[in-house]
């Protein structure tokens, strides 16, 4: 399959449950293309909130129609440095390593 | 007094009010029941999806909890075992049968001191949605709950009943009588058909084969419509060459008016079952749909039930909702509005360039081979 052709503008929710997986790793465009997504949780349904999604390249974008982001053990410091967080309406990163949601100079 | 309010709150009728055909069906239970020669007995509810066996299992629990030292309703276990929350709710039984808050065994064997007090106590238990023999084993161990003690266990598979029940009680099909009076509530909130929908109403309850979820999903949509829509949709019913039971489940859903009441339910299918209706409605407002009226409409459309402040919908429900996403694009899962299972997250993902980290074996055998 050629995956450039692949097309992700539909999606609007998307829920992963990252039990069956040890460890996965995305790039940083794995979300770009997501234009519609309003729902987002990542999670792990048989250890809590021990999630393993690695992130070595960052994460360029989120979508900003977002009003539900979950996502147990997000691995970076930071969301995306162009997320506009002003439709979110539930925001959960337990275990997160971000210690700054976005920087203080981002214009909403 | 804590007791005389909790037997009366176990006893509420309010809880049985709404279904028909239930009593009898409990009588059958009881009689099968007390052919059971043992101490503890265990009895399985049969049948196939929609056929009422949960509601069967909780109107009995209803009915006969009070008598007992202590009781519990265990839901959804088929799921909650995917979810692998099996010790979670072992815990949450023992802690109901043993009246203690926040039980934590947290090991494979029930401690002894658990043991000698549960096997003095007369329980009632219903274990509600079992698929697997080793579910029943993990959360009970017979030989443990005193003598008197009755265990229901319902279940869509057969076999599994085989191997845990003393005996096996099958859900049958309402009969005419019933059928019509289930359907006649939801389609005219009356116990008979309005006079003219006669045999209207008749070539709807054939249609639905005594299937009680079919019958109130069918009869609440026609609910308060004209006669020329009956007379049109059950036409286009009947134009099914094999109609089946989430045939008409699906009609249900299409015949949503609007594509607001659409999306929450197939957002509620696909992410929200089982939350809790504040934290549903605060996203689905937040994502711009009119949560109230929404909420009302499947309510009363049979699509969803709000139940302990949770959002349920019955198993079919869901598998229908399911397949209507599913099949917004069968060649390209991107394609799709909504992605619940794993595999097709990790396909979509992976087609933006996700790769899987192997586990050392895989880099051990790889740095091997580089090494040759």
């Amino acid at each position: 399959m050629d995956v450039s052709k692949i097309r992700t503008e539909k999606v609007e929710g998307m829920f992963l449950d990252v039990s069956e997986k040890r460890e996965i790793e995305l790039t940083s465009t794995a979300f770009a293309r997501m234009y519609k997504l309003r729902l987002l949780k990542i999670y792990n349904s048989a250890a809590g909130d021990k999630c393993t999604v690695h992130l070595p390249s960052g994460l360029e974008s989120l979508s900003h129609e977002l009003r539900y982001l979950h996502w147990d053990g997000y691995p970076l410091t930071s969301l995306p440095c162009n997320f506009r967080p002003q439709n979110l309406v539930e925001l959960n990163l337990s275990s997160s390593k971000v210690e700054k949601l976005w920087r203080e100079d981002q214009v909403f | 007094m804590q007791t005389i309010w909790k037997r009366l709150n176990d006893a509420s009728p309010s809880k049985l009010r709404g279904l028909v055909g239930v009593d009898s069906r409990i009588e059958q239970i009881n009689k099968l029941l007390s052919t059971v020669p043992s101490d503890v007995r265990t009895i399985g509810i049969w049948g196939m999806g929609g056929i009422g066996k949960t509601t069967i299992a909780g109107a009995f629990y209803d009915s006969f909890s009070s008598q007992y030292e202590g009781h519990h309703f265990l839901q959804n276990i088929r799921q909650e075992s995917e979810k692998g929350r099996l010790n979670d709710l072992r815990d949450e039984l023992l802690s109901k049968l043993l009246e203690e808050q926040n039980l934590r065994v947290g090991t494979p064997h029930i401690p002894t001191f658990i043991r000698d007090r549960l096997c003095q106590k007369k329980v009632l238990l219903v274990l509600d949605d079992v698929n697997d023999v080793r579910q029943f084993q993990h959360l009970i161990e017979v030989p443990l709950i005193g003598a008197g003690s009755v265990v229901v266990v319902t279940s869509r598979d057969k076999q599994v009943l085989k191997n845990v029940g003393d005996e096996i009680y099958e859900v049958e099909e309402l009969n005419y009588r019933e059928a019509l009076q289930l359907f006649s509530m939801n389609a005219f909130k009356e116990t008979e058909p309005q006079k003219g929908y006669m045999e209207l109403s008749i070539t709807a309850i054939n249609y639905a084969k005594g299937n009680p979820l079919a019958l109130r999903v069918l009869g609440s949509f026609l609910f308060s419509r004209e006669r020329q829509f009956w007379e049109s949709q059950l036409n286009e019913i009947g134009s099914f060459p094999e109609l089946n039971i989430s045939d008409l489940l699906r009609i249900g859903f299409d015949t949503l008016r609007d594509n607001n009441t659409k999306s929450i339910f197939l957002d509620i299918a696909c992410f929200f079952r089982g939350h809790q209706v504040d934290f549903v409605k605060r996203i689905l407002d937040g994502c711009g749909f009119k949560t109230d009226i929404g909420f009302r409409v499947l309510i009363d459309r049979c699509l969803i039930k709000i139940s302990d402040d949770k959002v349920e919908m019955h198993d079919l429900l869901q598998e229908m909702a399911l397949d209507v996403v599913r099949k917004e694009s069968l060649d390209e899962l991107g394609r799709q509005s909504r992605l619940w299972s794993p595999k097709d997250v990790y396909q979509v993902l992976t087609n933006n360039l996700v790769r899987f980290i192997y586990p050392k074996v895989f880099h051990f055998l790889c740095n091997a081979i580089w090494l040759y």
